[in-house]
């Protein structure tokens, strides 16, 4: 049987088991579906899980709190302690108290828009409509997670100066060159986010310094380009990024692996990552926590004559170390991390 | 280190006594104005800016009187600005939306959120102003002069947190004098 008429028969199935008693089914991730139809762009998975990877919560795992009912997951921060010092013999240790820092987790939810067909035009589409709006769904909900990740990440960046900077404008992602480009974030010795030049050798292992180059000397454990900028790599000749990689990349093109010991995330939300920036990223163990209280989650309906379905999923996390997090733009002058330009 | 302390559950509140549908609200998400200096408050009456986004009541300086070419509806916040579904620390990736009903929707409200007096059943109701910005208010005899959001159902009574609250119909009908 062809997939027009397997597809066909899928919608009706559809409406023969959404008009039985049982009235809402819950898919955890949609298929792929029949390629008998015209693809008009293409869709991907979040990065933001690929960055903090994702783990789903037991209620008994959150945390109470008394002035609100709102789920809520307080995480434990690593403590810091005094240096330690030379004394002479006969000598005891001045005193310290154990303090360890904690943060919250606030959750809230995604969800697509409710959609909704009449039966009777379900049973006319030859593709397997709703499974292909399911798979569409999911990966716009992956989307909005992505927004959210990465306005804080620009957030974070951008705090060399607070005091005259606050980000309120979701907008604000694309203009992060722009903001506090270049100045050292006092608490962290570092610069976070600066312009490195032309993309060559040389800028690339600078901006690798990123994150090792804060006073916590954290080290990158995944790079996020988009899939433009990343052709600049491909660029790259055999002398600048090595024979093999340059070889490989020239005949195949890039696809996500590892280079200069980081592991290259690439994503086509290019209004989310812009053209020439790098953002990295320490170890998740570094960075921060992501939660599920309830993941990705496609809620079915059928009444009378309509059918209708939605995705939605509860989702909670934060960055809980800003030294896990920088950002590289290969325009304008080049910087150090030191904020320092570089002759 | 938290930075967000919303109020305790019960000092701002806002229930829908009737008519609100569970899974079909007249309901309406906005970002907040981030230059609003009053925090909307659960059960609070607020309204869109002109780029959408929420500012408390009509907005710092607005008069609740006809305003040019603009009939603001109004919105009862469902959320506080700095409810943890609605906000959150820095650093979170939550939050930065607020949810609302729509006065022009048939629903009956009892909120926190007005100024304190004396209200009797089928009395206007209007954004208030000033120190008052974010709760409603009585609209006065000629109600035409300011935006009406609601009428009066069951007028103040105490609830079981032993908190003031106000009973009203959502209704909205702009000012239409000039005044």
């Amino acid at each position: 049987m062809s997939d027009l008429a397997m597809d066909k028969i899928a919608n009706q199935e559809l409406i023969d088991g959404l008009l039985s008693p049982k009235e809402t089914e819950m898919y955890k991730e949609a298929a792929e579906a029949s390629d008998e139809y015209l693809r008009m762009r293409l869709y991907e998975d979040g990065f933001f899980r690929k960055i903090l990877p994702i783990r789903t919560l037991t209620p008994d795992e959150l945390t109470d709190q008394v002035d609100t009912d709102v789920p809520t997951k307080v995480v434990e921060k690593e403590p810091n302690a005094a240096a330690a010092y030379t004394v002479p013999f006969g000598t005891m240790p001045i005193g310290a108290y154990i303090k360890g820092p904690k943060f919250r987790i606030m959750f809230d939810r995604i969800m697509s828009r409710r959609h909704r067909i009449d039966i009777d035009k379900l049973i006319t589409y030859k593709m397997d409509i709703k499974q292909v709006m399911e798979d569409i769904l999911l990966k716009k909900i992956q989307e909005e997670e992505d927004r959210k990740f990465l306005s804080v990440v620009t957030y974070i960046v951008t705090q060399s100066d607070p005091a005259t900077h606050v980000i309120t404008d979701p907008a604000d992602i694309r203009n992060a060159a722009g903001l506090n480009g270049n100045s050292v974030n006092a608490e962290l010795e570092a610069a976070q986010n600066i312009t490195l030049g032309e993309m060559d050798r040389d800028s690339l292992t600078e901006m690798t310094k990123g994150l090792p180059f804060t006073n916590r000397a954290l080290n990158p454990s995944i790079a996020l380009v988009n899939n433009i900028t990343v052709r600049d790599v491909v660029k790259l000749s055999r002398d600048e990024i090595g024979g093999d990689l340059a070889e490989e990349m020239f005949k195949n093109g890039f696809s996500e692996q590892k280079i200069m010991g980081i592991d290259w995330a690439v994503t086509i939300k290019k209004k989310l990552v812009i053209n020439d920036t790098v953002y990295q990223f320490a170890e998740p163990k570094f960075t921060g926590k992501n939660y599920a209280i309830r993941d990705t989650t496609l809620s079915t309906k059928s009444e009378d004559i309509w059918i209708e379905f939605w995705a939605w999923e509860t989702l909670g996390g934060a960055i809980g170390n800003s030294a896990a997090v920088c950002a590289s733009h290969f325009t304008g002058s080049a910087f150090g991390w030191d904020g320092v330009a570089i002759p | 280190m938290g930075t967000l302390t919303p109020g305790q559950m019960f000092d701002h509140t806002e229930i829908e006594l009737s008519g609100r549908s569970l899974s079909y609200p007249l309901d309406f998400s906005a970002p907040a104005d981030p230059t609003e200096d009053v925090a909307v408050m659960q059960g609070g009456i607020c309204s869109l800016n002109a780029a959408g986004q929420i500012v408390t009541g009509l907005g710092d300086g607005v008069a609740n009187t006809k305003l040019a070419g603009l009939a603001p509806m109004g919105l009862i916040a469902i959320q506080g600005r700095d409810e943890f579904d609605a906000n959150s620390d820095i650093g979170n990736f939550s939050g930065g939306v607020q949810s609302m009903l729509v006065c022009s929707g048939g629903y009956e409200i009892e909120t926190t959120e007005f100024v304190a007096g004396t209200y009797l059943p089928n009395q206007p109701l209007t954004f208030a102003t000033g120190v008052d910005r974010g709760k409603v208010e009585f609209a006065g005899d000629t109600y035409s002069d300011v935006q009406v959001v609601g009428v009066v159902s069951k007028g103040a009574v105490i609830n079981e947190y032993n908190k003031s609250v106000l009973d009203f119909w959502t209704v909205f009908c702009p000012a239409v004098n000039l005044t």
